[in-house]
């Protein structure tokens, strides 16, 4: 039951990065592939009916990891509560520039609401990446399962290499759905975007790959270890060629791919822990020790399957109304 | 909160009669109550959340838990102050935004907001 559990949470968690995701990674190109005030207004609609939506997979993983493992809550909450805090208030800067950006006739406000859009959105991606990056390295807990580190251990260079793939990657991802979405200029330019992008990625996850290997004691099986790496980069490739040759939706999907492969390898990595431990990862709150009682994850469990399922008929009705394309 | 409640019951019901009767945009002494009573609804709504978080003190979970023992041991008194001023400049700046909205969109009245474009009469 507990091992369930973390797969539904890990699910939960891998849908909210494919999803959100392209939300964020448009904001993060949005400067480099939007030059008109139009061009800006068609990046930030290609998203507008799908981001708040898409959020919900976030508070989702929230209460999932409530319900499901309360001591991982409890310790992750409150050892991370200022990146979490921080978090939250770039989540509102980001809200609060779509929704108030068109009430204001005048330019400077409009470049201003389009930077907090663009810059509230980019340090997310980097505070996710870095929260990630130290989940897999592990962190120090006590006896509890209470983390005892400072702000200044989760910023170690791991942690920023992570953070680094995680822009690079979720920015292509996001081009790609810009050129989905959107007619024009804007979609051009975020094709040839991609296709810069994906060797970059390419470079950083061999690097982050060949530093998981050589730092971190290794829990998955050595095939899981051969295949994961393999698949990605196949993914990576289908991603850089589907994009040259002018293919969007294969490339979306290889990109989507690509997230799933890296998100996949890091749960493997962290079962049967949640928050593995710092130095020895066996010091880590495994599913076992945060799981609620039995009949507690029984709950909890039918009730988030039940829930998410309310939520993918109205994402896929959203997806479905909004089908059409964004003209200039 | 409660008695806010009851004047917003019979403001309305007052309102809904005047309309009813096809003279609400007319009677200018109630249309400026209207108006008036915008704050309310806000005062209510926090009196509320003061109602049930003082009232449940010294409990976290009512009869379960008791708040002394739900503070994070590891979260410093610093942190904690961080992030209430920074709670409070984020709600400050949008409190003032808020105000700045709203009172364009009133100035505007209802055909400005019409012409306006942005949905006046059904925001």
């Amino acid at each position: 039951m507990s091992a369930a559990a973390f797969w539904l949470l890990a699910l939960i968690i891998t849908v909210y990065v494919l999803l959100d995701g392209y939300d964020l990674g448009i904001a993060t190109i949005t400067p480099l592939v939007a030059r008109t005030p139009s061009e800006r207004v068609a990046s930030m609609r290609a998203i507008g009916p799908y981001w708040n939506a898409n959020e919900v997979w976030l508070i989702a993983g929230g209460g999932a990891l409530f319900a499901l493992f309360p001591k991982a809550y409890a310790s992750a909450f409150s050892g991370f509560y200022l990146p979490f805090i921080v978090a939250l208030w770039l989540f509102m800067v980001r809200g609060i520039a779509m929704e108030l950006r068109d009430h204001f006739a005048s330019t400077i406000w409009r470049d201003f609401w389009d930077f907090s859009f663009s810059a509230s959105s980019t340090v997310l991606i980097l505070v996710f990446g870095v929260t990630i990056g130290n989940l897999l390295r592990g962190v120090p807990l006590d006896h509890d399962g209470y983390f005892t580190g400072t702000f200044g251990f989760l910023l170690n260079p791991f942690a920023g290499l992570v953070a680094i793939l995680a822009v690079l990657a979720l920015a292509a991802h996001g081009a790609l759905f810009l050129t989905l979405r959107v007619e024009g200029p804007p979609a051009e330019r975020a094709r040839v975007l991609v296709v810069r992008l994906v060797p970059a990625i390419f470079v950083v996850y061999v690097v982050l790959t060949v530093a998981v290997f050589s730092t971190i004691a290794l829990r998955s099986a050595p095939a899981a270890r051969a295949i994961l790496p393999f698949l990605a980069i196949v993914a990576l490739g289908v991603e850089l060629f589907a994009a040259l040759g002018g293919k969007p939706w294969i490339a979306f999907g290889a990109s989507c791919a690509f997230l799933v492969l890296l998100l996949f390898g890091a749960a493997v990595e962290m079962y049967p822990y949640l928050l593995p431990g710092f130095p020895e990862r066996t010091m880590g709150l495994s599913v076992l020790e945060a799981g609620a009682s039995p009949a507690a994850l029984a709950t909890a469990l039918a009730v988030s399957i039940a829930g998410l399922c309310i939520v993918v008929a109205y994402a896929a009705y959203a997806a479905r109304a909004m089908r059409a394309k964004i003209s200039l | 909160m409660v008695g806010l409640g009851t004047v917003f019951v019979a403001l309305m019901a007052l309102a809904a009669v005047l309309l009813w009767r096809n003279v609400l945009f007319r009677t200018r002494p109630v249309l400026w109550l209207l108006m008036l009573s915008m704050p309310f609804p806000y005062i209510a709504n926090e009196a509320g959340w003061v109602t049930t978080e003082v009232g449940r003190q010294p409990w976290i979970v009512y009869g379960l838990m008791k708040t002394t023992a739900g503070a994070s041991a590891n979260v410093a008194a610093g942190e904690t102050i961080f992030t209430i001023i920074g709670f409070c400049g984020m709600y400050f700046m949008l409190g003032v935004l808020f105000l700045y909205l709203t009172l364009r969109e009133i100035g505007l009245g209802p055909d400005g907001a019409a012409a306006h474009g942005n949905g006046g009469a059904t925001a």
